[in-house]
């Protein structure tokens, strides 16, 4: 008698509450995309091209200025890439003439915000598109350990954009193992290892980095870039780079 | 839109082995009777619910002020994205459709000179300009600093950033975002909040300045719910600037799609990721949500078509449907 009791009055509940609930539900759902195009589908618009131009007018007039040439099409990629290593090497470039003993540069992988670089001229609107961030160049001074802990964190993050003086072999879950300009790591030594401070600052989980000895060029990583391929230019070569072992992975 | 059987109509694979229920039987028929070319009445499943509004949620994400195409240089992005041919886009979908809801999950801000040399200005006039209803803020879009995101928002920006995780209170954004907002569109109420990732080790500090990042799961799931059961809104959406999917534990979409209650679609961001297909997860309550993103830089706008219906009877007909009213 009691259970049916309880039973009757659950029922006049479903109906008082369904009596006042509206029933609307998603029937349907289709979920798509387009491509935007210049393919002809679909025209500009006008209005919003006209909003647009007198910011264009003052970009292109900095920006489509052709600095130098790419060789072949330059791409990003883990654990190495020509992309990777051409940025590596620029920051190098870079880094030498604020400090000769620097041992070697590096970048975070986000730091390169295109995936490639066409062959063909290049513009300084494409260094800024590869290098947006207004991130200056510093140089760290660290220990063999502390290295070691960068280094770890390098392969663990899959390899990153680094200069020509690492030889560095990923081992999956084990430590990779490296050589900074053909030579292990030396415990008795201070490495210089330039970088963007945003690394330097914590950036990507290295934390660890924030209080060790620092030099700030005070310079972005982006100008640097820019002036690594004028100097190219004006030797009369182009921008190139190759996959030649820097970052590889073991089986 | 209702011959069912030319396009999964809703597009959800039927797991092998999984019984044929209701809905997929409709569905079935559905197919079956345009096959056999009967009269369009009967393709339409009006005999059963009545149809009573359609919604077009229009997405973007990550478009990194991309505010023209990539240039005509034969690489393979040549000639896609851009401001004005997206704007030109979003204006026929407008034409075609009564209830339009046009949204982005965040990094409005960061890659090409315009945002070098203007600090995002363009950017959200523009986005103001195509009419965009609410973004939410992804990790770039305090490049400039958070006091140049305010300003740039108060100045150039008619349109609310939506978010529910980022605790703004000893900031100057306190009083330049929220959590959640109302959209009605016709009978439609349309709820939407948002979500940003964890900005410490990924945005130099000075840079978001006292901003504290909370949980995203539990604060959407709040807001949700006051969306959802409060505000009675027909269909809740989370923008979310977490990412697609890791491999670690670190929180995504996926997590909050599965971990999260009363969110019914989340736009998402940040990873890039261009999906050809929706995800469908299942809620902690076992309700289906849907999550899309499409890809960066503009190049693909986003469609999500929704249609609602009322049944007279007050039951399901389409059970595998979302619901939205219990």
């Amino acid at each position: 008698m009691a259970v049916r009791q309880i039973t009757w009055i659950g029922l006049v509940l479903v109906v008082i509450l369904s009596g006042c609930t509206q029933y609307r539900h998603i029937s349907r759902t289709d979920v798509s995309y387009t491509t935007v195009a210049s393919d002809g589908s679909f025209m500009p618009d006008e209005s919003i091209e006209a909003m647009i131009a007198p910011y264009k007018t003052q970009i292109d007039a900095e920006m489509n200025e052709v600095i130098g040439e790419v060789a072949k099409e330059l791409t990003k990629r883990r654990p190495e890439s020509t992309l990777g290593n051409f940025v590596g090497d620029a920051m190098m470039f870079g880094a030498l003439k604020e400090d000769p003993e620097v041992d070697f540069a590096v970048s975070n992988y986000g730091g390169l915000r295109v995936t490639y670089l066409s062959p063909g001229p290049v513009t300084k609107g494409k260094i800024f598109e590869l290098s947006p961030f207004d991130n200056t160049l510093v140089i760290v001074e660290m220990n063999a350990s502390e290295l070691d802990t960068l280094m770890q964190a390098i392969a663990g993050m899959g390899g990153w954009p680094i200069s020509q003086q690492v030889k560095m072999i990923l081992h999956g879950d084990s430590p990779a193992e490296y050589t900074i300009n053909g030579k292990t790591p030396d415990p008795n030594k201070i490495y210089k290892v330039a970088m963007p401070d945003y690394i330097a600052n914590g950036g990507d989980g290295l934390k660890y980095l924030i209080p060790l000895e620092r030099y700030q060029s005070g310079k972005l990583v982006r100008d640097y870039i820019m002036d690594y391929i004028t100097s190219l230019t004006e030797k009369g070569e182009r921008v190139d780079a190759r996959i030649e072992g820097r970052i590889s992975e073991t089986d | 839109m209702w011959t069912l059987g030319s396009k999964a109509g809703f597009q959800k694979p039927i797991k092998p082995g999984s019984m044929l229920t209701r809905r997929n039987f409709l569905h079935r028929s559905a197919a079956a009777s345009s096959a056999l070319m009967l009269p369009h009445w009967v393709k339409s499943n009006s005999i059963f619910a009545e149809e009573i509004s359609h919604l077009v949620i229009l997405h973007t994400n990550d478009v990194h002020s991309r505010i023209e195409p990539f240039p005509e240089d034969g690489s393979r992005n040549a000639g896609q994205g851009g401001a004005a041919r997206r704007a030109k886009m979003i204006q026929q979908i407008r034409d075609e459709n009564e209830h339009v809801l046009l949204l982005d999950a965040g990094d409005i801000f960061q890659g090409t000179p315009y945002f070098n040399f203007f600090l995002g200005e363009l950017e959200f006039k523009l986005m103001s300009a195509m009419g965009y209803d609410a973004a939410t803020i992804g990790n770039h879009d305090f490049d400039g600093g958070i006091e140049n995101l305010e300003k740039q928002l108060r100045e150039h920006a008619d349109f609310p950033m939506i978010i529910s995780n980022y605790q703004f209170d000893d900031t100057i954004m306190h009083d330049r975002h929220i959590k959640r907002k109302v959209f009605q569109r016709g009978e439609l109420k349309i709820g939407v909040t948002g979500v940003g990732i964890a900005l410490e080790g990924l945005v130099p500090d000075a840079l978001y300045g006292q901003t504290q990042y909370l949980d995203p799961i539990a604060q959407a799931t709040e807001q949700a719910d006051i969306l959802k059961h409060d505000e009675k809104c027909d269909l809740v959406i989370c923008l979310s600037h977490l990412g697609y999917k890791y491999n670690s534990s670190k929180v995504d979409d996926h997590q909050l799609a599965q971990n999260s209650r009363s969110i019914d679609i989340i736009i998402g961001g940040h990873t890039h990721t261009f999906m050809n297909q929706p995800d469908y997860l299942r809620n902690r309550d076992g309700q289906t949500v849907i999550v899309h993103q499409v890809g960066w830089a503009g190049i693909r706008l986003g469609r999500i078509d929704v249609s609602f219906e009322k049944n007279k009877k007050g039951k399901c007909v389409t059970c595998e449907g979302l619901w939205v009213k219990e």
